[in-house]
């Protein structure tokens, strides 16, 4: 069956969103990252700069995180109500166009369908520190403690809204070291494996 | 869809308008709570002879009610929050094995009620007092209060089923009509109406443990009627170690938050039975004046919470500020007619509960001296909603904490010395609040501004 959705999981500073920038244009579909949080910032009046961190990472590093959030007499939170929106956006823009979406559990969101490629970018630390650094200009904090935090953060948010492990193997189809087969590498090996497949 | 409608008017309405819009409805809601916790103790303080002794019993019940009440909300805290995310989701299963669940723990948590009600009570009365009167209306009024929880187990875990489902409207008549029933049952039950004997304290207990049956079955009725986003099986039932954890990760610190309350006032009791039972008796009817009033800043705070969180998320520096500044002023507002109504209204409220002699003027000077502490108060509780909001929770707790307990017991215990040896010095116990009130308030303060700069500044 012909993969249609890509989704690209991926540990901060690996490169991941790249990744899927470039996939995209070289399959000549949209690429669901910036645009997916400018769409969701018009339809639910949220700002970006809130989508694009409460929409994948926790509100801290504990994992009573949502223990202390704000919530509504419903019980629902903001950041309850972004993630389904977030679900909602996610299943629509699958069911309208072959794409590549970035992140925000879209593999879990997903998960139902037959025609989603999981992947998952990674890196070691080392690399990913040296990268957050060179290329995102992240010099506020100490690389090493921004990527644990970042990570962790991530990690809790998955667990708290998919229930699953972030990062297992087995949630991905493939699982990539962006470090020993650099940006364009992963991209080149991306689209072989897809050709791949695509004849089974 | 619904949702959205309102969280959009959280972003778009004006918010001095908002807030009222918001903040009214639930403010009435917790005031109406509270004064029927009033009522019940205006007809057992007039009951013929013993009155003020069985006063004096319900003031020793009442941290345990407290801590009965605290663990539901934290268990719905939790359940209410899981529902939400997995009806939202779509995730029916889901959403059906967490109500499952949350009755299952209601099964297990009236169980262990029902268990102290029997062995429990005694030893923990004796911890609060030595005479045997009082004793034995407190082990009555409490036992029948445990054993016959089934009435606020279940309607606490109703109540939040409604709430998820956004039929909130529906939990709060079942409230109302349990509280209305209590309140009826009352003088028929404690004086003995309408041909029913006349049971004093334990009356008083029946009358509300009926009341809480009949808010829980409504609430049943309602959940099994309405709530179609759930499914209703046995199956559900089956606990689930792994639901039960979420349920009391995000439950867990609003218990504790919620148990406060209940260590403070068993702590006071202790204390103060030492100066004397009139002053236990004095503060435990102050007390639930002063929660009439208090309930009126925690409506406000459950509606200044949501309105400056979305308007957070919306990084809308403007409103997020308004938020803080008119949830604030309402909440001063509120206290400040709060406190003027107790100053010039002290002796009128403690002629209705029949107080005379010692218990009297104990309890208008603490209407007096305590109420003073209400501004301050205000603004803790205000503070709570504005941190909870911008997701500092832990500020939030600390701010409990201090109010509460850290500068509460300490302090009331150092005067409570001076106390006994003449009750020339009572006034400084009630001081305790203000002073506990106080230094909180300047904590909250300083929080307030840290938050400020790291929270509010960076934002648009």
């Amino acid at each position: 069956m012909k993969k249609r959705i890509i989704t690209i999981s991926r540990e901060f500073g690996s490169g991941g969103r790249t990744i899927g920038r470039q996939l995209a244009e070289r399959l000549g579909v949209h690429c669901y990252d910036k645009e997916l949080i400018e769409k969701l910032a018009e339809q639910t009046g949220l700002a970006q700069k809130y989508i694009e961190e409460q929409g994948e990472y926790a509100p801290s590093m504990n994992r009573f995180s949502y223990a202390f959030v704000g919530r509504g007499v419903n019980g629902l939170s903001v950041s309850d109500y972004l993630w389904n929106e977030q679900r909602k956006k996610i299943q629509e823009l699958a069911e309208k166009e072959p794409c590549v979406i970035v992140g925000r559990c879209a593999d879990y969101i997903l998960r139902e369908r037959k025609d989603v490629f999981n992947i998952f970018i990674h890196a070691p630390q080392s690399e990913r520190a040296k990268r957050i650094v060179e290329v995102y200009g992240e010099t506020d904090t100490e690389p090493i403690k921004r990527l644990r935090e970042k990570d962790k953060k991530r990690a809790i948010n998955y667990k708290y809204y998919t229930e699953r492990e972030w990062g297992r193997a087995d949630n991905y189809h493939l699982t990539l070291d962006s470090s020993v087969f650099g940006i364009e590498g992963c991209v080149n090996l991306i689209l072989r494996v897809l050709d791949e497949i695509k004849e089974k | 869809m619904e949702q959205k409608e309102t969280t959009n008017r959280l972003g778009t309405m004006p918010v001095n308008r908002l807030m009222l819009s918001m903040g009214v409805p639930m403010v009435l809601s917790m005031m109406l709570q509270a004064v029927y916790n009033i009522v019940d103790s205006a007809f057992v303080s007039n009951m013929q002879g013993n009155g003020e002794m069985a006063l004096n019993a319900l003031t020793l019940a009442f941290p345990v009610q407290m801590l009965m009440v605290a663990i539901g909300i934290g268990t719905g805290v939790g359940t209410n929050a899981l529902l939400a995310k997995s009806i939202g989701q779509g995730n029916r299963q889901k959403a059906s094995r967490v109500a499952g669940n949350a009755i299952f723990l209601a099964i297990i948590i009236f169980a262990i009620y029902f268990l102290f009600g029997c062995f429990g009570v005694e030893p923990y009365i004796a911890s609060q007092t030595q005479n045997e009167q009082i004793k034995a209306m407190a082990e009555e009024y409490l036992g029948i209060c445990c054993r016959l929880s089934m009435g606020i187990v279940f309607f606490s875990i109703f109540e939040k089923l409604l709430q998820a489902t956004g039929r909130s409207l529906y939990s709060t008549v079942a409230q109302i009509t349990g509280a209305l029933i209590n309140v009826i049952l009352d003088p028929i039950l404690i004086y003995g109406w309408l041909g029913l004997p006349e049971l004093g304290v334990r009356g008083a207990a029946y009358a509300t443990v009926i009341g809480q049956i009949a808010s829980a079955l409504l609430g049943l009725i309602f959940h099994l009627k309405c709530n179609k986003e759930i499914e209703n099986n046995i199956r559900y039932l089956k606990p689930s170690l792994r639901t039960i954890g979420e349920i009391y990760t995000i439950g867990l610190p609003a218990i504790i938050a919620q148990a406060l309350m209940s260590v403070m006032t068993y702590g006071l009791n202790i204390i103060f039975v030492k100066i004397g039972e009139p002053v236990v008796t004095a503060y435990g009817l102050y007390y639930k004046i002063q929660q009439f009033i208090l309930f009126a800043a925690f409506g406000l705070r459950d509606a200044i919470t949501p309105i400056i969180s979305f308007n957070h998320g919306m990084k809308s520096k403007k409103r997020v500020q308004e938020g803080i500044r008119y949830g604030m002023c309402y909440t001063l507002i509120v206290m400040l007619a709060g406190l003027v109504a107790l100053e010039l209204l002290a002796e009128p409220f403690s002629a209705i509960f029949g107080l005379s002699g010692e218990t009297k003027t104990l309890c208008v000077q603490a209407m007096r001296l305590v109420s003073l502490s209400f501004l301050f108060a205000g603004a803790n509780i205000a503070y709570q909603g504005i941190f909870q909001a911008l997701d500092a929770g832990i500020q939030s707790l600390v701010i409990s904490v201090c109010r509460q307990l850290l500068f509460v017991l300490p302090v009331a215990w150092g005067f409570s010395l001076l106390a006994r040896q003449s009750m020339d010095y009572m006034w400084l116990v009630w001081l305790t609040f203000f002073i506990a009130e106080g230094i909180s308030a300047i904590i909250g303060t300083l929080l307030m501004l840290q938050i400020h700069k790291k929270v509010i500044k960076t934002l648009a």
